[in-house]
């Protein structure tokens, strides 16, 4: 009870000051991908939903793409929900959750087919902003701390058989993410911006003792807002993962690292609300052990609301 | 009870104001339309809405109309005073007159007046009574707000 009495003392503390609405410097729909948007103005929420189709068809052995004739498969769509608010000036918080349709094909006899779907992950990520591009300033860094939430199942079966890992909703363990990102706007609107995002996770064993390796992302990008309704940003992505642990030990042909060319463009519909459209290009990956599947075409489709 | 927190704190969300009186500090500064030197303390004893724009800002360019009218309608003791923070003077005087402004428009080229009001995002503007003090501070403007801030000024009017 004290710590809910702090919480809300806090929370009027914060938010007593100020009349808000919609701001031009820092506010209205975010142009970046919504892991990579950093502030929120204060009392302001961001929506944002996406939906994502990952299809994993290459072969790789290391870097090297492995062709054979396998009739093979492998497609994931997600639908993410976001919510972003801002506390006050420098602190934010963002949650997200997942929906996650798995469907994978090798061969061709009567029982090459699986599928799963449900509720995956939820995160959660505390975001600190002690400096936003704003009028007096072209520079913006945040940090932040998050978990990762296994909210669904982790255990579906098809004909008696558990799913493998890759192919269920949930990882069914949660997972401690640290974030940065830093930005750079060259002009006062802030119309073209660098930025840099990164994060890192560390991922627990769920509860059949198997763990996803650690994960590094690290982005480089540029956007470019045009004054009325249209904004590119174009991003390259470097991603390495530790190999996939179970009670502890190494599973093969997991972990390796990518190299992705990440375009996107969005379009503002009103002062609130906008989408956007992007695709991942994959341009290198060196993937561990002998065989492993990996990202043929993603491509994200995202629409936003600020209020 | 938790519920009742959670409503207390949506409510203070909704209805935050400041009500901090503080004296509005003065400045000087250029019109852009016709360079005469604009000086807050010449307008002590009116109620002033001073407001910071740019070109670049859509939700500026909504609102800056919306004072025109204000000015109009409000009579002799409301006077509106806006400052254009643009980087370049020309697109701030550009939109000036493809708007047909007609008050005050101070040009803050190195953003002196900006920070000396701690107005780092736009719109930003204050109410300033007839006492010269800040009554209210608004960030950002839509389409709401129009009834919200004119109330406002019609009260101090009235004191």
């Amino acid at each position: 009870m004290n710590v809910l009495k702090i919480v809300v003392i806090t929370g009027l503390a914060s938010f007593s000051f100020n009349s808000f609405s919609a701001t031009c410097s820092c506010a209205g729909v975010p142009l970046l991908n919504s892991m990579n948007a950093a502030s929120v103005d204060q009392n302001q929420w961001h929506l944002n939903l996406t939906y994502e189709i990952h299809e994993m068809n290459k072969l790789y052995s290391g870097s090297d793409e492995v062709n054979d004739e396998t009739n093979r498969k492998r497609k994931t769509d997600s639908y993410i929900i976001q919510a972003d608010y801002g506390i006050n000036e420098t602190w934010s918080v963002s949650a997200m959750l997942s929906y996650v349709d798995h469907e994978r094909e090798i061969g061709r006899s009567s029982n090459s087919f699986s599928s799963a779907s449900g509720i995956g992950d939820g995160l959660v990520l505390l975001k600190y902003t002690p400096k936003q591009i704003n009028l007096f300033s072209k520079w913006e860094y945040s940090v932040g701390l998050g978990v990762k939430i296994p909210l669904g199942e982790d255990d579906i079966t098809q004909n008696s058989v558990t799913l493998s890992e890759d192919m269920q909703p949930s990882s069914g363990s949660y997972s401690t993410l640290a974030w940065g990102y830093l930005g750079y706007a060259f002009d006062q609107a802030g119309q073209k911006q660098l930025f840099i995002s990164s994060n890192y996770s560390v991922n627990q064993e769920n509860d059949r003792n198997y763990a996803n390796g650690n994960e590094f992302n690290i982005g480089i990008g540029a956007s470019y807002t045009m004054k009325e309704r249209w904004g590119f940003v174009a991003q390259l992505r470097y991603r390495t993962t530790e190999a996939d642990e179970r009670n502890g030990d190494a599973i093969p042909n997991t972990g390796g690292e990518w190299v992705d060319f990440i375009p996107s463009v969005q379009y503002r519909i009103n002062d609130k609300s906008g989408v956007n459209l992007g695709i991942r290009i994959p341009l290198y990956r060196d993937l561990d052990g002998a065989l492993q599947f990996t990202t043929s075409s993603a491509a994200t489709l995202g629409y936003s609301y600020a209020f | 009870m938790r519920f009742r927190y959670i409503i207390f704190v949506l409510l203070s969300l909704s209805f935050s104001v400041n009500s901090t009186q503080i004296p509005a500090e003065n400045f000087s500064l250029s019109d852009i339309q016709n360079n005469q030197q604009i000086t807050l303390s010449d307008y002590h004893g009116k109620v002033i809405y001073l407001d910071f724009w740019a070109s670049w800002c859509s939700s500026c360019a909504k609102a800056l109309p919306l004072f025109k009218k204000w000015q109009q309608e409000l009579g002799d003791d409301f006077v509106v005073i806006s400052v254009n923070v643009d980087e370049d003077k020309d697109d701030g005087l550009k939109m000036a007159q493809r708007l047909q402004l007609d008050y005050p428009i101070g040009y803050d080229s190195e953003l002196k007046v900006a920070k000396m009001y701690d107005a780092s995002v736009l719109p930003f503007s204050f109410i300033i009574n007839k006492s010269g003090d800040i009554h209210y501070r608004h960030v950002g403007f839509k389409d709401s707000d129009e009834q919200k801030l004119k109330i406002i000024i019609e009260e101090l009017l009235a004191k």
